[in-house]
Formats: structure tokens, C-alpha cells, sequence
């Protein structure tokens, strides 16, 4: 992020946190997005996010921590987002599906369904994880200090996500092996 | 069985669908609430104290105090203090019409501000400011020397919900949002408010001197003093989300503006007139140092001499 900008919307110039929130705004989205797995949670969250950042912008120290100081709030978002409404449960719905994407990496629907369900099942907090490492490629220790967590934190809530993400994709395995078998 | 390294890749593959662009309703409803969305600034900037040479600071403490001594008094009986009066710096009369208040520098006259914008929108506090001061936010004034240690000096309006309990590790939940409210409940009055802060800063806090009544502007309530002590580490302290530096809390606040207490160097001073206007508690506090210059201390009383408080 420009230094510049952050800056000049630390002093309240409206036009630069413009710039700012249409350049991050998207990014965010998608991070929020798939940490909550729902459209209008995420939107809200984000929204938040935003508005939070501009609020707190002129407490932020040093402009060039801007990204990960961003990306704390807009988690704070999100939970707040998915503790205040619990529409997630029951409002089940399925992201777009890029071909291309579903081509390269993801082997079946079943996957990606299955996938669904067992990362609906992990807490916000293990989603978070899971999404700013595998998703935003930010190493472990980044994300514990984005979090304010320690890394060993971090570090066991990868393990139990992913090992409850390889849990669903293997239960999905077995049913589905068994109806190629007859 | 999927190994390890398989499901890595499948759960970033899958991470890689959805939606990546934000809906430009949504960027159009947060950037239509920025004006009207206070943006929250320290007026207390966190700095570590600056160490001295024992017997330098020794010696600045008992000039400043016997200086103090001579000017201060005047002011302090008539706003709370023991001891006898003599003469302070003139002020222009608070009868004259009050100008808004404003962020920035402040030109000599009377000023007009409405601090508690969510608590208490119609209470409004009147003042008269000397040359060399400047506006912060809606809710605070800021000498020429600043507000931090070691020599700063400033008088804030606040409001208080709660008391954190453990000032220094105040982020019961670790999240390190900013602001929010104390950990321990306290009643809605100015002696509920002085009463709290004594008993639980007994043994861990600063230190506090007991609630004496007090009147100001025709409003009762307490005048209390804090002193945060000389040995404080801010390093150790909890973090606000964004800062670098450890930050201490003495009491949280319900309002957007942020008006709440925290220190900004080690041996801060904060006096306190806990105020009861009709419903609404408004605290007015002075913070100084015992480096704070002679003369920014007494504009600094004059300003609360001033003070016109309306509902």
C-alpha cells in the first residue's frame, strides 16, 4: 500500500482512504468471503472492516504495517460478523465454481462439497488460519502477529484444521469408492 | 487416504474459487458514512519516559514543585485544592460568545464544545483558552508542550464505563481492540466513579488520593488525583491493535471518540473534577508532570476556572 496515502487518510482525506479502500477492498472481500463462506456476512464484514480501518487509521503507528493491520481488523470483523448472526448454519451455498480452477485442483464436485461441510464445521478462528496461510500464502509467524496470537497457537490450529479438512475429504472417499465398486 | 501434501493442495485449490471483487454498492455505502464517521486519535501519543540522572531529576522536581507551589495555589481552592490563593493569569471573560470548537490551533477566546456525542449529545462545556493551545478532536485541548511526558500538559473532557482492573494487561480477550469498556462495572455517579478508582487501584494501578467534593460550574462531584508510577515498563503492557508500543488503561469509555483514560509517560498526573450533570457523569481531567512548565500549568487551570457547563 502507498505510504503516501496511508498517510494523507491518517490526517482524514477522504479522497486518499477512497483510493485505499478500492484498492484493498477486493482483497479483503475474499479473504472475509472465505473465512465466513457466506455473501452477505462477508459483504457486511467487510463493509465493517472498511469503516473500522478508517476509523482507527490515525491510531497505526507505522503506514508500512498498514496490510497486516488491515487484514487484523478485518478478521475482528468477521467474527464479530459470524457471532452476531448464526445465518451461516443454515443458509448453506456453494461458491461459484471457476472451471478452470476446478479443472487443475479440485478432483470432484464430491471434494468440493465435501470440503464445504467440513470447513463449515471448523471454528472462525481455524478458518481464519487456514485462509490467511493457504490462501494468502502469509507465513505462520505473520499470521500469529496479525492474529496477536502466539505461533504455537497458530501453529496447532493449522494442524487440527487441516487434519479435520483431510477427515472430510477421506469419509467422502469411502461411500464414494464403494458406489464405483457396484 | 490423501497424504498431507494432497490435501494441501486441494484445500488451496478450492481456496482459489469465489468471488474476489467487492460489490461497488458496498464501497459506495462505507465511503458515504466516512464523513460522518469520527476517525479516533490519541490524544494521550504513548512515549517511554525519558530517564534521567537521578540527582538531575531530583533537583528538577523540587524547583518545579516549589514553583509550583507559588503559582499553582492560587487556582487550586477554588477548584478542589487545599491551600491559600493568590493571583493567576487573566483570561478573557467568560461571559463573551463562544466560538465552535475546532481541531488545530486554537486562537486566544472562548470556545464552545459538545464532547459526548453518543452519552450525552446535549451537554455542552464552554471554556475560555489562552494563547498556545490547540483543539484535539471534539473532547480534548492540548498545550504548546504537548500532552506526553516529560513535560506536557493538557485538559481532556471524558467519559468512563468501567475500570480495567489490571490497567497494564487489559486485553482480557487478546484481540486488542481499542476503545472499549473497563472490566469492572462501576455506578452511573461521580462517587460511584471516585469510589471505584480508589479501592481498586489500591495495590495495582496508580496511585489515587481519596474523592473530595468539589463544585464546578454550579455541578457537584468529586476531585480526585492520579499518579501513574515512576517505574512503569509500558513495554510489558498489552498491545492496542497497530501499536508497537504497550499501552495503559485506566478506564474505558462507551463513546465513538475514544475519550477515555490512559497513560502516556511514566509519573503522568491526572486530576480529576468527576462530575454530576443532572443524569449525565462528564470528567474533566488536567494531566501534567512534575517537568511541566510553570506557566502552561496555570493556563491550564484557568481554562477549567473557565468552564461553563450546559444541559
Amino acid at each position: 500500500m502507498d505510504e503516501d496515502l496511508v498517510v494523507r487518510a491518517q490526517h482524514g482525506d477522504e479522497q486518499a482512504f477512497a483510493s485505499i479502500a478500492l484498492a484493498v477492498g477486493g482483497r479483503l472481500h475474499a479473504v472475509s468471503h472465505r473465512i465466513l463462506r457466506d455473501i452477505d456476512l462477508a459483504e457486511d464484514a467487510t463493509q465493517q472492516a472498511l469503516l473500522s480501518i478508517w476509523r482507527d487509521l490515525p491510531q497505526l503507528r507505522d503506514p508500512a504495517h498498514f496490510d497486516a493491520w488491515s487484514y487484523r481488523l478485518l478478521v475482528r470483523a468477521c467474527y464479530a460478523e459470524g457471532r452476531r448472526t448464526r445465518r451461516w448454519a443454515p443458509n448453506l451455498r456453494l461458491l461459484p465454481i471457476d472451471q478452470s480452477a476446478a479443472e487443475e485442483g479440485l478432483s470432484s464436485v464430491v471434494d468440493r462439497d465435501q470440503l464445504e461441510r467440513g470447513f463449515r464445521r471448523l471454528s472462525l478462528e481455524h478458518r481464519t488460519v487456514v485462509v490467511l496461510h493457504h490462501y494468502l500464502d502469509m507465513p505462520l509467524d505473520e499470521v500469529a502477529d496479525t492474529l496477536g496470537l502466539p505461533a504455537g497457537t497458530v501453529r496447532s490450529r493449522l494442524h487440527h484444521a487441516m487434519r479435520g479438512l483431510r477427515a472430510a475429504l477421506e469419509a467422502d472417499a469411502r461411500p464414494a469408492a464403494r458406489e464405483v465398486a457396484r | 487416504m490423501s497424504t498431507d501434501r494432497e490435501t494441501t493442495r486441494i484445500v488451496r485449490s478450492w481456496l482459489e474459487e469465489g468471488v474476489t471483487a467487492l460489490p461497488d454498492r458496498v464501497l459506495d455505502t462505507v465511503l458515504d458514512q466516512l464523513p460522518t464517521t469520527h476517525q479516533r486519535r490519541s490524544w494521550w501519543p504513548l512515549r517511554r519516559f525519558v530517564e534521567m540522572n537521578t540527582s538531575i531529576r531530583f533537583g528538577l522536581a523540587t524547583v518545579v514543585v516549589l514553583a509550583a507551589a507559588a503559582i499553582g495555589l492560587s487556582v487550586l481552592p477554588r477548584l478542589g485544592f487545599e491551600g491559600p490563593g493568590v493571583v493567576v493569569t487573566p483570561s478573557p471573560s467568560p461571559t463573551q460568545p463562544a466560538s465552535p470548537f475546532h481541531e488545530g490551533s486554537l486562537a486566544p477566546g472562548r470556545y464552545r464544545v459538545h464532547p459526548l456525542e453518543t452519552i450525552d449529545p446535549t451537554l455542552a462545556i464552554s471554556f475560555t483558552v489562552p494563547e498556545g493551545w490547540r483543539g484535539f478532536g471534539n473532547w480534548a485541548l492540548i498545550s504548546d508542550a504537548g500532552t506526553s511526558a516529560p513535560n506536557g500538559t493538557g485538559i481532556g473532557f471524558l467519559s468512563a464505563a468501567g475500570l480495567f482492573s489490571d490497567p497494564c494487561h487489559w486485553d482480557k480477550d487478546g484481540d486488542g481492540s481499542w476503545p472499549r469498556t473497563g472490566d469492572i462495572s462501576v455506578g452511573p455517579t461521580a462517587h460511584d466513579l471516585a469510589f471505584a478508582i480508589h479501592y481498586n487501584y489500591e495495590i495495582i494501578g496508580p496511585r489515587s488520593t481519596v474523592g473530595q467534593d468539589v463544585v464546578l460550574s454550579g455541578y457537584t462531584g468529586k476531585r480526585q488525583d492520579l499518579t501513574m508510577p515512576s517505574d512503569i515498563d509500558f513495554s510489558t503492557c498489552d498491545k492496542v491493535a497497530g501499536q508497537a508500543d504497550g499501552s495503559y488503561l485506566v478506564w474505558g469509555t462507551s463513546e465513538t471518540n475514544g475519550n477515555d483514560l490512559y497513560a502516556q509517560g511514566a509519573g503522568q498526573r491526572w486530576h480529576l473534577w468527576i462530575l454530576d450533570v443532572q443524569q449525565t457523569r462528564l470528567i474533566v481531567v488536567m494531566d501534567d508532570y512534575v517537568e511541566t512548565t510553570r506557566a502552561n500549568r496555570a493556563a491550564a487551570y484557568s481554562i477549567i476556572e473557565s468552564i461553563s457547563i450546559e444541559k
